[in-house]
């Protein structure tokens, strides 16, 4: 596993040394938020909603706060879909009216703020996502850390549950839980 | 080997083949069943458990989470059939493997078309990794089919100890049903070899069974009641041909010898087994060879050979006269195989014979001197008597001594002539003489003897032929004194000379009775008279023809007749013209 990535960052290194440095840092956020970026795309196929709209209403991905993917996760999602839903990817400020997405990746680095985003969502059934350290604590559900240089995952399935989302088992089995 | 083993091995050996054969298409229909449904069980169970494995992995695959791939994947540590495993992301790298010692030399690069397949004694699967309908990659399988082939194994081990027992138990059943089959085969194949070697043909065998077996001791018993019945025949017919006092031997159309009766053993001094086989040559003397091999051809032919007097050589090299009677010997299909040969020992008659002829012989040789002498002074007298010119009377009745003198040396002539005849003595001395003077002598003669036939001669003249002259004056003279006692009414008798085709022709045709058609056939035989109640007071001994037909015969020609009853005989014969 190890020596495939390495194999991913030497050509990764080679792609780098060889394309105008602005273009590519542009278009592709470091490996750890692509594998982050997938990640969210991939909770789509392991949580259940209990009801995404009527029609072509969209499924929401939602980034609060500094956006680490840039582009990427809309290449990502571009085309896909959940169920009838079309994927989106949205940014939303502080301020906006977050409680139309679905998961919402909330990257602010303030405890204080975090803690009001959740508070807008509670109850709703968006699957909150987060880096920080005290995540579940604060009343989110899944939070990634690192161990050994692979992404790994939190989960809070109470949080979840209050969340009317219907975590699966497989992925509550490959992530460290906190009940 | 099949062909000569018995009976009883022939059914035991058919059934067991039989059932052999039965049961291994059965074992063999069985385990090729077996093996296909292990083939489909392997398959069945080995994608269960893959899906289930994929199904798990789903999650791993889709948030790299390579330690919990690694532990879903060693979770087929329990199935120890399964050789190797690994996942494949969604791109078709290698993400995980099982075991993790494994080479990954082992391992496809690359993911294959999903399914499974059977290749080098394993099975290889591909299975798809799919979440929620979106595939997040696939899984490797290969399971080895150890466990299949120790079933196999298994299975092939319990068929063929099922396969032995069966067929020990359907030996031991052939065994018992083989046997009331066999069983009336033997007793019947015992029976006859008792039979056959006991010549007994009064045993019946027994009838045990009343299928075509029984019929055919029913047909087989009939059969003996047969032969039988026929050796009682046969029986018969030989104690017949065995006790007859003839020696009766049959032989085959080459003259070998096939049958030989106690007679024939008795007579010529052979055994029946140290000739039978033999050429029948062996007891016919050299001289007689010719005749024995004319006899053979005419036997080819189907003619059969009646009274035959020829001779036998016995053992001692005694020579026999015998009477021979042959008859062809057909087979059933009327093709002539051989001949049966009846012979009468006439040795002794034969003997008998001779010395009657001996004795005729000399009889007639001791009348004949005092005859001659009668009869020269008879013509001395006679002579002495028209010299003196004597009475009338004497000299008629020295005329008819001298006539019954001279009847009376014919008659002894024609005896001696008889005897010597008889014992093959006769001997022709031929010379070349005139017919005319001949027949003008005898029938001078003739004329002596009666007054009431006019006996005359025509066309004789310059006729020479070569011939025994006395004897054929002695034929001549015996048919002329045939003519004047066959015509008792006196009349005509006629000598005439005639050539035909280089033969001098001499006929004597008479007036008198004739002879009947039956009798012509047999007047030439010695002593026959022909019966007849008007001819009753006719004298004669028979044997005047008889040597007329000897003589003639003797000279190479034959006496023939033409007769009508009632109207007269021609008597005529011929002799050679002598050559000048």
């Amino acid at each position: 596993m190890i020596i495939r990535r390495l194999h991913i960052i030497l050509a990764l290194a080679l792609l780098l040394f060889a394309y105008p440095q602005e273009i590519y840092a542009q278009s592709k956020p470091p490996l750890e938020y692509q594998v982050k970026a997938a990640f969210l795309f991939n909770f789509t196929r392991f949580v259940r909603w209990p009801s995404l709209g009527g029609g072509n209403s969209p499924f929401v991905i939602g980034i609060a706060g500094n956006d680490p993917f840039g582009s990427y996760i809309d290449d990502l999602v571009n085309g896909e879909r959940m169920g009838g839903h079309p994927l989106i990817v949205h940014r939303y400020t502080e301020s906006d009216d977050m409680s139309n997405c679905n998961i919402l990746f909330i990257n602010v680095a303030d405890i204080q703020k975090l803690k009001a985003i959740l508070a807008q969502v509670q109850n709703l059934p968006v699957l909150t996502v987060s880096d920080a350290d005290g995540f579940i604590k604060a009343g989110g559900i899944i939070r990634f850390y690192k161990d050994e240089n692979h992404v790994k995952m939190e989960i809070k399935p109470a949080a979840a549950r209050a969340a009317h989302l219907e975590v699966s088992a497989k992925l509550l089995q490959i992530a460290r839980t906190d009940n | 080997m099949i062909n000569k083993s018995s009976i009883q091995a022939k059914i035991m050996s058919a059934i067991l083949l039989t059932c052999t054969i039965v049961l291994l298409l059965l074992c063999s229909a069985f385990i090729l069943f077996e093996y296909l449904s292990y083939k489909k069980s392997v398959k069945d169970n080995v994608s269960t458990l893959a899906r289930v494995i994929a199904g798990n992995s789903s999650a791993a695959l889709a948030f790299e989470s390579y330690s919990d791939a690694r532990e879903i994947l060693n979770g087929l540590k329990n199935n120890p059939h399964i050789e190797s495993a690994c996942l494949y992301d969604a791109s078709g790298h290698v993400f995980a493997v099982y075991p993790d010692t494994i080479s990954r030399k082992k391992i496809p690069p690359t993911p294959q078309t999903d399914g499974y397949k059977f290749s080098d004694n394993a099975l290889v699967g591909f299975e798809p990794v799919r979440q929620e309908a979106s595939r997040l990659g696939t899984m490797y399988i290969r399971s080895n089919l150890d466990q299949m082939y120790a079933q196999l194994n298994n299975l092939l081990l319990t068929s063929g100890c099922l396969l032995v027992g069966l067929l020990l138990v359907t030996y031991l059943l052939s065994v018992l049903m083989q046997r009331p089959i066999t069983r009336p085969i033997r007793a019947f194949k015992d029976g006859v070899r008792r039979i056959s070697e006991e010549h007994d043909y009064s045993v019946r065998i027994t009838q045990t069974s009343q299928d075509e077996l029984g019929s055919l001791t029913d047909a087989f018993n009939h059969m003996l009641t047969q032969i039988e019945l026929q050796n009682e025949t046969i029986g018969k017919l030989a104690a017949i041909v065995e006790s007859s006092n003839d020696p009766i031997i049959s032989i085959t159309l080459e003259g070998i010898i096939t049958s030989w009766n106690d007679a024939a053993e008795r007579t010529f001094g052979y055994a029946a087994d140290e000739i039978i086989g033999k050429s029948v040559f062996n007891i016919v003397p050299d001289e007689r060879r010719h005749e024995e091999a004319e006899i053979l051809a005419r036997l080819q032919r189907g003619e059969s050979v009646e009274h035959l007097e020829t001779q036998r050589l016995t053992k001692n090299n005694r020579l026999l006269d015998i009477l021979l009677t042959i008859s062809p010997v057909k087979d059933q299909y009327g093709k002539i195989i051989g001949a049966s040969k009846i012979s009468r020992d006439i040795t002794e008659k034969k003997q008998e014979e001779r010395r009657k002829n001996d004795f005729i012989a000399m009889v007639s040789h001791e009348l004949k001197t005092p005859l001659t002498s009668t009869r020269s002074y008879v013509q001395i007298l006679l002579a002495e008597a028209r010299k003196r010119n004597s009475d009338a009377f004497i000299i008629n009745a020295l005329t008819r001594t001298d006539v019954q003198t001279k009847k009376m040396t014919h008659m002894i002539n024609d005896f001696l002539n008889l005897a010597r005849l008889e014992e093959g003595k006769l001997q022709l001395i031929l010379r070349v003489f005139e017919l005319q003077t001949l027949v003008e002598e005898i029938v001078g003669d003739a004329q002596f003897l009666t007054k009431n036939h006019k006996i005359s001669f025509l066309n004789c003249d310059h006729i020479k032929v070569k011939a025994d002259r006395e004897k054929i004056g002695q034929v001549l003279m015996n048919l002329l004194t045939n003519a004047i006692k066959y015509s008792p009414k006196g009349g005509e008798i006629t000598v005439a000379c005639a050539i035909d085709n280089q033969k001098a022709i001499i006929s004597v045709r008479d007036q008198g009775v004739g002879i009947k058609q039956a009798d012509q056939q047999k007047l030439f035989e010695r002593f026959y008279r022909v019966e007849n109640n008007e001819l009753r007071t006719i004298s004669g001994f028979g044997i005047g023809l008889y040597l007329v037909a000897e003589i003639l015969r003797y000279h190479g020609s034959k006496i023939q007749v033409e007769s009508q009853e009632g109207f007269g005989s021609t008597f005529y014969f011929s002799l050679d013209i002598a050559q000048e």
